[in-house]
This record gives C-alpha cells, structure tokens and sequence, in this order.
C-alpha cells in the first residue's frame, strides 16, 4: 500500500518536472540561462508555443472556413468503401478500349515537352546574366516567365478550352506553355553556372554571340538541359493523363466518362495502367538522367 | 598556311558523332511528327482570337471591385478560402504521414514493413488527383470539403516518401547517449527527437503546402474548390474581366505562398541571417 503511494507520487513528481523543463523557458530568464564558474549563456528566447498559438488559430479559422462537416464524412464512410472495393476488382475487358487514349496522353506529353523545351532555349538566354549583361533585358524577362509560371497548367487547359475549342489542341499548348517556362528557368539556372572563360576566348576571335554560344556554352549546359527535358516530360505525363478532365484530350476524358457513368471497375482498370506507365517511363527517365549527369 | 602537327591531329583524332547526332535529330523529328497528328483539328476556334483579345484587355483593366472588395465570394475571400483548404490539407497529410514514416523507415521498422508502405506511397503518388477529388465529391458532395479530403490523401504521398529519407537519416547515437543519462521516453522524444527532425520536417511541409495551394485552385474546376470553378464560370458566360480578376487572384495567391515558403525553408535550413 505505502508503495504504491510512493510510485504514483513520482510519476506525478515526473510530470511536474517535464513540464517544468518545457514550459519555464518562457516565463523565466534564469531558467535560459546555464552558468559555470567561467561564462554564463543566455538561450534565445523560445518561440516554439507562439507558433503553436498560430497553427491552432489558422486551424479553426480554417475548419469554419471549409465548412467542415466530419458527421457527414463519417456518415457517407460506407459509400467511399463501395466505391473503393469496386476500384481494386478491374474489369479487364475494358483494356482495348482504352489503347487510343493512352496512346494519345503519351503523344501529348512528348509533343508538349518538345515543342515547349525548344521555345525555352532562346527565353533562357535573354534571362541569364552572365549571356545578356544588362539587366533591362533579362529582368522583365524572368518577371514575366515567373508569371506565366504562377498559373497552374489545368487552369491554362480550361482556359484554352474557350480559345481553341474541345480537344487534344488546347492540352498540347497547355502542356507546352507550362514546359516553356519551366525549362527556361531552370535552363537559365544552369547557364548562370558555366564556365565563362571559353566564350570570352571564342568571342575575343571575332565570332559573334550565336557563334560563341554554340561553341562555348551549348556543350557545358546539353547534358543538363536534356536531364532537364526529361524531368520535365515525368511531370507532363502525370499532367496529360488529368489534362482530360477539362476536357483537353488524353485519358482524363475517358476517366471522367467512366466515373461519371459510375463504372468504377473500369476506373480501377485505367488507373492500374496508368500506374503501369508511370512508373515504366519514370524509370526510364530516372536511368536516362543518371547517364547523363 | 602551316598548322602545327600537334593540333592537326588531335582535330582528326576528335571524336566522330555525325551518325549519332543524325540518329538523334532524326528520332526527335520522329516524335514531333508522331506526337502532333493526335492533335488534329483547328490551331483556333472562330471566336478564339477575340477571347484572347479580350482577356488580355481584361488583364490589364479586370472587375477592380471584384478584385478588391472584401465581400463574400470575391477574389480575396476565395484566395483566403484557398489558402485555407491547402492549410488543412496539408496538416492532414502531415499528421497521416508521420506513423507512416517511422513505419517505413528501414533503420526502425523491418524490411517487408517499409517495402510496404514504398509500395503503398507510390501507389498515391501516381493516382491522379482529379479522380481522388471526384471519388470524395461522390461521398461528401460538391464543395470547399472534398478539396480538403482530397488534397489531404494526395500530400500523404509524397510528404511521407520525404519524411522517410529524414528519419533514415536519424542519428540514434543521442538516443542512446540520452539512455544513458537515464532519460525518461518524454525527454528523450524532446531533446533526442524532435530537434533532430522538426526543421526538415516543417521544411517538407511547407514545400507541400506551396503545392497545395496550386491544387487547391485546380481542384475548383471540377467544383471540389471555388477560385478554379469561378474562373471558368466566367470566362464561360463571357465575363472576361471578372474572369481576369479571378485570374490575378491566382497569379497573387501563388506568388505570395511560394515567396514566403521559400524564404521561410531557408530560413529553417541556414538559420536567422
């Protein structure tokens, strides 16, 4: 009996101790400071619980601005499991049908990657520094990619929607907008790094400045602009294949149809393909890039 | 013209990549012209160039009571709205991923453990997001909450793929060195754990968060989100200078959250200036 007493006095003793550590930090000076007979040191002051304060603020601001309503999710639970158990038994005879559009979110991305990875050559030389040396050019340069940049490529998809008109047209210039400007920012990144030595000597010869950038600095910067192509192209086929739900051509039309038929076994068939895919080009494109750098 | 004999034969000895940069050039012409026929029909529709007219006449003069006004359902209450969804959604995956993490971490957990949950995060990561959002719209119904449910689920991916690598990188010599001073497992999770974790940890999150707030938006267009949804309601009634001022809602939102998060990760990772 006395012993039990005794344990549950220390583990109250422990509680009071750890929160003693924790909280007297904020209240106290002295409990900051560590001396030794030499120097004493003074902890800045903790601002841990403040930014605690905040979160838990910004939280319920947020849950009252979503309008959360978890009895319902809880509620409605039953519904999500139906419809995930119908996702894991795919319906293999849907596998034909889905070839043309598969073949057509891969024909998106490589041609979105192209068409916008050669735009962005000439865009990240008039944004680096170290090419283009006044700052008048190559400023509102990136000021202006970094716009384009801001606007995700779904929203340029159903934007063009309107401007071209249904169809795989308005992802591929979704597609390639968003490589463009990608690809020139990292591009640009990459130039600003090379060695400039070579390009003064070729230029001190008389070449002029195309000349002495194909000589000087396309070799240092090809291997990273094409690991720089590829990555790009492992994020626009993860692009094409939602790009369709605005209506942009690819797999994301026949997802959209076949969820809004409510056939969630093709659904479960089309997204393990796309895991398929995914993952094989990734891999290629991860192989590629550890060649190349 | 005499040349010295050194120079011309190291220019003959130069590696030989005609054939290989043909192949090349003509495989990247391959793809081109494989890749454009699936995109046959008109470059622009008949009333295209006038709506590009006219958004861009809308960017530069868009609704400015739409763009300031602080009522309901105007541009800077759908960007608090934004904001808000992206905030939640990535406290969700970031409460989802943590166990997840120090279960799939090889150095806590067994082998078969973390090949399961690898298997497990790549499976979200490859799941496009739409169907995830549509999937939640089908049990809580159109809404700011489905964006929420959904954004939550996606983050999970890849923040518990990130926090994995920080915990393998975890030194477990302090949590010893911490046992042998006789720390109790409270302690020992305060001043063995946390503070070797937390900076790369927040450092992750809000790397995602700042893609969340994309996603947020992009949500919107298929009615999980509420600035997408209303950017293409407007250019659909015609409304472009409301649809611009949407637009420059999402230009601001974005540019501000991703200035921010990047300042404050390097801010995390170097220290105070």
């Amino acid at each position: 009996m006395k012993k039990e007493k005794s344990k549950e006095q220390t583990f109250f003793q422990k509680v009071k101790f750890v929160a003693k550590d924790i909280f007297s930090p904020y209240f106290s000076k002295e409990a900051r400071t560590f001396k030794t007979k030499e120097f004493e040191v003074v902890q800045p002051y903790p601002m841990s619980m403040y930014i605690l304060i905040v979160l838990v603020i910004v939280f319920i601001l947020a849950i009252r601005a979503t309008n959360i309503d978890l009895i319902m999710f809880f509620g409605n639970l039953d519904n999500m499991w139906r419809i995930i158990s119908r996702l894991i038994d795919p319906n293999f005879a849907f596998l034909p049908r889905m070839y043309d559009s598969l073949i057509e979110t891969i024909q998106l991305s490589v041609g979105g990657t192209l068409i916008g990875s050669i735009l962005a050559i000439p865009a990240a030389i008039f944004s680096s520094s170290n090419i283009v040396k006044k700052s008048v050019i190559y400023n509102p340069v990136r000021f202006i990619m970094s716009l384009i940049r801001t606007i995700p490529v779904l929203v340029y998809a159903a934007m063009l929607m309107f401007i071209i008109g249904m169809g795989a047209m308005a992802g591929l210039i979704a597609l390639a907008i968003f490589t463009f400007t990608i690809v020139a920012k990292m591009l640009y990144e990459v130039i600003e790094t090379v060695n400039m030595q070579p390009y003064e000597a070729i230029e001190s010869t008389g070449a002029n400045k195309l000349q002495a950038i194909r000589t000087a600095i396309v070799p240092q910067v090809l291997g990273s602009y094409l690991s720089i192509v590829l990555y790009n192209f492992e994020i626009n086929i993860r692009s094409a294949a939602i790009i369709g739900f605005v209506g942009a051509g690819g797999i994301g039309l026949l997802l959209n149809d076949r969820i809004s038929w409510r056939q969630y076994e093709d659904v479960g068939m089309i997204l393990l393909v796309l895991f398929a895919v995914i993952i094989l080009i990734e891999s290629l494109s991860r192989y590629l890039r550890k060649k190349l750098t | 013209m005499t040349y010295n004999i050194e120079v011309v034969n190291t220019y003959n000895r130069r590696p030989k990549t005609l054939l290989f940069k043909l192949a090349l050039g003509a495989f990247i012409i391959f793809l081109f012209f494989w890749s454009i026929p699936a995109t046959s029909g008109p470059l622009i529709s008949e009333t295209g160039l006038d709506i590009v007219q006219r958004m861009f006449q809308g960017l530069i003069n868009p609704t400015w009571d739409k763009l300031f006004s602080l009522e309901n359902y105007h541009v800077p209450y759908l960007m608090y709205e934004t904001v808000m969804v992206a905030f939640l959604g990535t406290i969700i995956g970031t409460l989802v991923a943590i166990p997840l993490s120090f279960l799939g971490s090889r150095n806590i957990t067994n082998r078969f453990m973390s090949f399961l949950i690898s298997v497990l995060v790549v499976f979200i990561r490859t799941m496009p997001f739409f169907v995830i959002g549509l999937i939640y719209i089908r049990v809580v119904g159109p809404g700011v909450f489905a964006g929420v449910l959904a954004i939550g689920f996606t983050s999970t991916g890849m923040i518990t793929k990130l926090y994995t690598e920080v915990v393998e990188d975890m030194d477990k010599g302090i949590l010893e060195a911490l046992d042998s001073t006789g720390a109790t497992p409270i302690q020992k999770l305060r001043s063995g754990i946390v503070p070797q974790l937390y900076a790369n940890f927040v450092s992750i999150s809000l790397y995602r968060f700042d893609i969340n707030v994309r996603n947020a938006i992009i949500l919107g267009l298929i009615s999980a989100g509420r600035l997408g949804f209303e950017l293409q309601a407007a250019i659909g009634n015609f409304r472009y200078r409301d649809a611009a001022a949407y637009l420059w809602g999402i230009i601001i939102v974005v540019m501000i959250i991703e200035f921010a998060s990047a300042n404050m990760r390097k801010r995390l990772i170097y220290g105070k200036k």
